[in-house]
């Protein structure tokens, strides 16, 4: 998983020049050669996203429209390639490395606003949509775009849609799934349906429903009618500093037991607020043991209770202090702090290696305990920063790629906590999708027969297993990369040297 | 409670009890009697009948309180109803982490008392309660007033165990109210009417109740109550339901179009909504009543009712027709002026800040005054379901209108799990 | 990392004097969240044009994986505005602007331009640049051709457009006939001075923005500043080491410590923002040397932009003015610097004047140092795009700090035929003064 794969790509590079550029012709016919990538040089950034998996694609292409899509998909067909969408490449799974090479379809000229609908609160996007930009283009009129996960000034409605993205508001708001009225999609035969009826309900099966969160192996959106949101009326964010991890966790397990749901539940522990405070200097206290961030929201009167409930809930359980942000500047700094959070980690350590594993919310105490004690057995600091109202844990392990010890501890160490998820009741994956990145680890959770049944309806939409090949399942194991030094010859010439 | 008559096919290997002969004819659905019944109480019987079903063939259809069967099309053919009240039981319930797990076969009034215990619920609208399974609820996917503010079905299942065709149990999703572990199964079974699978087990997260319930109901004219529900549903009221409410809908029999309105929360937060609300409505020239405890119960116990086939198919026909909200006025012009022009009675009920109309039709020649107005509305892909008719009316019409662009997928999902067409057989759309 | 063997021979990578270091590429995990901020990617939406990707292709030339010589390393080392937009939101602290200069010094060496070329680059950045008597000369001749008629006989022959310079002779401002040489002179304010500080004049800013120079003196001294245009600086060397001519940036700094160094100041003005981010970084271009670290260190740590500078001291009331203004952020100011409010306050401060923010204020104009020279394609799309935000404010004056910008926004406004001004944020300061 942490290994960069081979750099050559099994696919058409093994075949002759000459189909491949074929391809990359018939690509350029398609989108014009400015939105073509093909040279290998150029390719190599496309070889990654925000996981730790890289894989060199064969091309790149870079569409404008749904027919584009539907050429470029027939043309894979034709030439038996895998497909791999990809929006801003800011997946935390992998889900848009191409692991088995092929053609990358590039959503991020797929970019307007087709239509902003508020009497009926719903807009209707091109794919490459950034998230952020939904909202700001909306909250002028009153309304906002709920889910919000940490990347959303980058990320895609269209990358949101395969992972089912979450974030800190998807709390009280719901996911990406619940906001996801219709789609219009490319399937992997090149056939393009509606998800849902005309009126973005379900008519028949629910395949919008089915396809929110398929991690791009059941086709390419390239039409997303989302739900807006009014924004609240009010909106206030409360800091509690307290001494421990354990001190918080039982806070937020309080706050849920008393039915109390607030917009936005998150936990960071010391090494975080210390790397966040680094970066942003929006006032987290960098010697704190862990805070919770809570965000509450809705009718002034209301929101005005649920501080004052939540805030003596907060002392009750051993807050020595809770802020509450004066202005929406002071909130924004904060929550600027929180979403930067990941990439702060850069400057604890060259590499981190994030989990997602979830816990039913009682069992956040003893997790978050079993998640320190693998840092003490793995010799490796662990960084927490995550949904605790969703008992979405994000434990970091901190460490250096270069140092291959460090490897294989961080890996094991990702393993045990995934494993002490599932042993309580939990899942592996919360938000980020299981991608390449934990398609073994799907198996703690599911049985052979439970994996089937989900194989089995990839193949409805995708039977040639073209669209996104060797993702979510676990892999077959032994078939390891294939190389060519014919390739390898060829690629040495653009000034790229297989290693 | 096996029965004496002699069954019409081995039952020995289905391991589970069973009733034949005249005792079937309570299991009918939409006047097809199986010719089995299956009584499992464990969802290893389920699994085994199921296989058992599928090595011989045999059709069957899954059955829970039987409040709903009267959707869809009839069975085209029907061996086996296999009943799910044996599976009753509350598997899980951890208050404080707000989720439950539970058989397909408890009812809604069961779970609801479970939940109430501790101050928690699940906001499904329904009828029959107390007869009405959770699976049921889950596969037909009817909708009710409280699905605008607080989620329906969809939003709340979290994870399933289904029992496929061939008798392969499988789960999906999981006890924890985030997750994006593998595919979203529970998806793809909402509403397939029980033709993909038979539920067996469904976790959901609860919801808290909330200190403060309050009913009102604002009557005026059509267009202010039309334009008002606009107004309430993009606002930051967060209102739990706005339905608009035909003249003589419901039992009270009142003869005025209405608006009800479901406003929850805490003390001071409701009376903020109430305040608002009573404001918005003055300005749109409408009158506000709050409704008392015993009113407002029966008000959307009626409201669950008349959405509800139940046994609507003897009266008439009920049609479910979802448009955008903006749409909604059209609509109720529309479908009341072609009830009118064709000789029928019509009343209606909307889910106005979702833009879905539930309409009874009645009269002397239903089927034939129906078919023009059921064509005329379905035009242009209209998301709509006929989701009660006489039986001779079914033969005759699209249940679901015009069928969806991605039909073709869904005869390819019905084909993958259900090759031989055992489960339900033709009931869903396009006679799955 | 099983499969990684080691590089192989053929790949040219960096060679190990003035590499881009290694710990800067490290640091940057991948998460993306420089893509939004970058403005080429946002002109192409491609991913070798973003931050990320850039860092990279620099990374697998560290790796041996891609040869520095690569006709992609060039084009996006390039491509990139070097506007440092990306440094202000990585969340992970990677010091872009350190990884640029140094890949393109490298490819500069990997990759010898023609002969002509070198030569020309020469007396560009050592010969003009590197001597402010020459670009004075140089301003000089232009002023003339401007102010003598020659440009009015020159445009109608259309010869400019014949050569391919009509562009180019668009872009240039209007260059005054008077310079400020700085030779010692100061400026004192009424009563016993305050603060004692230096100006640095600059190449651009003393000649073809030289009234901007005096503006900044006259607004220092109306706060109480004894100003002196301190003898023997000289350019900052900013457009050399963006160029990839690292010497040349080294010397130039080297005259400029020495200068200022002499006198004992509270603070070294600057109303450039490309030459105040660049004279604030002095110290990263003696790595290796203690000796000239130091000194660059102690330099650096007086520099002040001139809003950052008057916005900690408590200003004289300025006049009335009624303007509407939008105020277009210098990329080195808003990023480079990471000031961003101080401007937007003393604007606040002057009675009469509202300020109307546009849409993408902190993204580049495309001017960019000699970016608009060199890639003309991408810095028009960058104007457009800067031009359309700023009118739809319906401001009178655009305000910007930074004379790359001023020039870049007034040659767009003149193509276009607007007659909205653009002013350096002290123009504006000292305007309200002699307004009182």
């Amino acid at each position: 998983m942490l290994q960069v794969r081979g750099l050559l790509s099994t696919m058409v590079l093994e075949e002759s020049k000459s189909v491949h550029n074929d391809l990359i012709s018939q690509l350029q016919n398609i989108v014009g050669a400015d939105s073509v990538v093909s040279h290998p040089a150029e390719l190599l950034v496309y070889e990654y996203d925000a996981s730790l998996d890289r894989h060199l694609p064969a091309a790149v292409v870079l569409p404008q429209t749904t027919q584009q899509v539907v050429e470029i998909v027939k043309l894979a067909n034709r030439f038996d390639l895998p497909v791999v969408p990809r929006g801003s490449g800011t997946g935390l799974s992998g889900g848009a490395i191409a692991i088995k090479g092929g053609i990358v379809i590039v959503t991020t000229r797929m970019n307007h606003i087709l239509s902003i609908d508020y009497a009926n609160r719903r807009a209707t996007v091109q794919p490459g949509v950034i998230n952020a930009d939904l909202t700001h283009y909306t909250e002028h009129a009153g309304f906002f775009y709920a889910p919000d996960p940490s990347s959303q000034k980058v990320c895609t409605i269209g990358g949101n849609v395969a992972e089912n993205s979450g974030g800190p508001h998807c709390l009280s708001y719901g996911a990406t799934t619940n906001h996801i009225l219709d789609l219009e999609l490319v399937l992997p035969t090149g056939d393009v349906i509606h998800t849902s009826g005309a009126d973005g309900d379900q008519h028949g099966l629910d395949l919008t429903g089915t396809v929110v969160g398929s991690e791009g192996t059941f086709g390419i959106a390239t039409e997303v009618t989302v739900r807006l949101t009014p924004l609240p009326e009010d909106t206030q964010v409360l800091l509690a500093i307290f001494r421990s991890v354990d001190e918080a966790s039982n806070t937020v397990s309080a706050i849920i037991g008393a039915g109390i749901i607030p917009a936005a539940l998150e936990m960071m522990d010391g090494l975080c607020c210390q790397a966040i405070e680094a970066a942003y200097h929006a006032g987290y206290p960098p010697d704190a043991g862990a805070v919770l961030l809570v965000e509450l929201d809705g009718l002034r009167e209301a929101v005005e209770e649920l501080v004052d409930q939540v805030s003596t809930i907060c002392r009750n359980h051993g807050a020595g202090e809770v802020r509450r942000a004066r202005s929406a500047a002071e909130r924004a700094a904060l929550w600027a702090g929180r979403k930067g959070a990941l990439g702060a980690l850069g400057r604890l350590a060259p590499n981190y290696y994030i989990q997602d594993g979830v816990v039913p919310r009682t069992k956040l105490p003893e997790t978050l305990q079993f998640v320190e004690q693998v840092s003490r057995d793995i010799r490796l600091p662990i960084a927490n920063v995550f949904h605790a109202g969703d008992g979405n844990l994000h434990p970091n392990i901190l460490f250096d790629r270069q140092d291959p010890t460090n490897i294989e501890r961080t890996l094991r160490g990702g393993l045990e906590i995934l494993r002490f998820c599932v042993e309580k009741g939990g899942v592996v994956s919360g938000e980020h999708g299981i991608g390449l990145e934990k398609r073994e680890h799907i198996a703690f959770l599911y049985t052979t027969e439970d994996l089937a049944v989900m194989a089995r309806l990839r193949d409805c939409f995708n039977p040639r297993q073209l669209f996104n090949p060797d993702k979510i399942f676990p892999p077959l194991r032994g078939c390891g990369e294939v190389r060519d030094q014919r390739v390898a010859a060829r690629l040495a010439k653009e000034g790229i040297y297989a290693v | 409670m096996p029965s004496e008559a002699t069954p019409p096919f081995d039952l020995t290997d289905f391991g589970c009890p069973s009733l034949s002969g005249a005792a079937t004819e309570q299991f009918s659905i939409q006047g097809v009697a199986p010719r089995v019944v299956l009584l499992p109480t464990t969802e290893e019987e389920v699994a085994a009948a199921l296989k058992a079903a599928s090595a011989r063939q045999l059709t069957l259809a899954p059955y829970g309180g039987g409040t709903l069967q009267e959707i869809g099309y009839p069975p085209e053919v029907l061996d086996i109803v296999l009943s799910t009240r044996g599976l009753n039981r509350i598997i899980t319930y951890e208050p404080a982490d707000l989720t439950i797990s539970v058989q397909a076969g408890c009812t809604l009034a069961q779970i609801s008392a479970a939940l109430a215990a501790h101050g928690q619920m699940l906001p499904f609208d329904a009828a029959g309660t107390d007869r009405a399974t959770i699976g049921g609820l889950v596969a037909a996917n009817l909708t009710g007033p409280r699905r605008f503010g607080t989620g329906s079905y969809r939003d709340l299942l979290i994870g399933v165990v289904i029992a496929y065709a061939d008798g392969t149990v499988a789960k999906a999703g999981g006890q924890v109210v985030k997750n994006v572990s593998g595919y979203d199964l529970m998806k793809l079974h909402l509403g397939a009417l029980g033709t993909l699978g038979v539920l067996l087990r469904l976790n959901f997260k609860v919801l808290t109740q909330r200190p403060v319930d309050i009913t009102t109901v604002i009557t005026g004219p059509l267009n202010a109550l039309l334009s008002l529900a606009a107004t309430l549903a993009t606002s930051q009221l967060s209102l739990d339901s706005i339905e608009l409410l035909g003249p003589s809908s419901l039992r009270d029999e009142a003869t005025d179009w209405r608006l009800a309105e479901r406003i929850t929360g805490s003390q001071a937060g409701a009376q903020r909504k109430l305040t608002d609300l009573h404001r918005l409505a003055d300005s749109h020239g409408c009158r506000t009543t709050t409704l008392g405890a015993t009113e407002a119960q029966e008000l959307w116990q009626d409201c669950a009712s008349f959405i509800s086939p139940g046994t609507a198919s003897n009266e008439g026909v009920l049609i479910r027709i979802s448009v955008q909200p903006s749409g909604l006025s059209n609509l109720v012009s529309t479908v009341t002026s072609l009830a009118h022009s064709n000789n029928l009675d019509c009343s209606v009920v909307a889910h106005a800040g979702d833009g879905t109309l539930f309409a009874r039709l009645a009269g002397s020649d239903l089927t034939a005054a129906f078919r023009p107005l059921w064509e005329s509305l379905t035009q242009g892909h209209a998301n709509a379901l006929i989701l009660a008719a006489p039986g001779n009316l079914k033969g005759e019409v699209n249940l679901w209108g015009q069928l969806p662009s991605g039909f073709d997928l869904m005869r390819r999902i019905k084909a993958e799990f259900d090759p031989h067409r055992l489960l339900n057989r033709g009931r869903f759309i396009g006679h799955l | 990392m099983a499969i990684v063997t080691a590089p192989t021979a053929k790949a040219m990578g960096f060679t190990e004097i003035d590499a881009p270091p290694r710990s800067i590429i490290d640091r940057c995990v991948q998460c993306g969240f420089c893509l939004p901020t970058c403005p080429t990617y946002q002109l192409t939406f491609s991913e070798a044009s973003s931050p990320r990707g850039r860092i990279h292709l620099l990374r697998a030339v560290s790796d041996g994986r891609l040869d520095l010589r690569a006709a992609v390393v060039r084009e996006q080392m390039y491509q990139c505005l070097n506007c440092r937009a990306c440094e202000a939101v990585c969340p992970s602290g990677v010091q872009y602007g350190q990884l640029v200069e140094p890949a393109r010094a490298q490819i500069e060496q990997a990759h010898p331009r023609p002969l002509w070329q070198r030569m020309f680059r020469t007396f560009i950045f050592v010969r003009v640049f590197g001597d402010m008597r020459m670009f004075r000369l140089a301003s000089g001749a232009i002023a003339l051709y401007q102010h003598s008629g020659l440009r009015t006989l020159v445009r109608r022959t259309g010869m400019l457009k014949l050569l391919g310079l009509d562009k180019q002779d668009a872009l240039l401002p209007e260059v005054p006939l008077r310079f400020v040489i700085p030779s010692g002179q100061r400026w004192q304010p009424q009563g016993s001075p305050h603060h004692h500080v230096g100006l640095f004049t600059g190449c651009i800013m003393s000649t073809a923005f030289a009234p901007t120079d005096e503006a900044t003196a006259r607004v220092l001294a109306r706060n109480g500043c004894e100003v002196v245009a301190v003898p023997d600086q000289g350019c900052c060397g900013a457009l050399a080491l963006h160029a990839g001519e690292a010497g040349t940036g080294r010397e130039n700094a080297k005259r400029n410590i020495v200068a200022f160094e002499r006198l004992e100041l509270d603070a070294i003005i600057v109303n450039a923002a490309g030459c105040g981010a660049a004279l604030k970084e002095y110290r990263h271009l003696f790595h290796g040397d203690p000796e000239w670290s130091r000194r660059a260190e102690r330099f650096s740590a007086s520099v002040r932009d001139v809003s950052e500078f008057l916005d900690t001291l408590d200003l004289v009331p300025p006049g009335r003015l009624d303007r509407v203004v939008t105020y277009q952020e210098p990329c080195h100011l808003a990023h480079a610097q990471r000031i961003t409010a101080a401007p937007r306050r003393l604007l606040a401060k002057i009675p009469g004047v509202r300020l109307v923010e546009m849409e993408e204020s902190s993204l580049c104009c495309g001017s960019a140092g000699i970016y608009n020279v060199i890639r003309p394609e991408f810095s028009r799309r960058l104007l457009e795009r800067k031009l359309k935000n700023a009118l739809q404010t319906g401001a009178d004056t655009i305000i910007s700090a930074n004379p790359g910008c001023i020039m870049q926004v007034a040659s767009g406004l003149r193509e276009q035929g607007k007659r909205v001004r653009v002013l350096h944020i002290v123009d504006l300061l000292d305007e309200a003064y002699r307004s009182v």
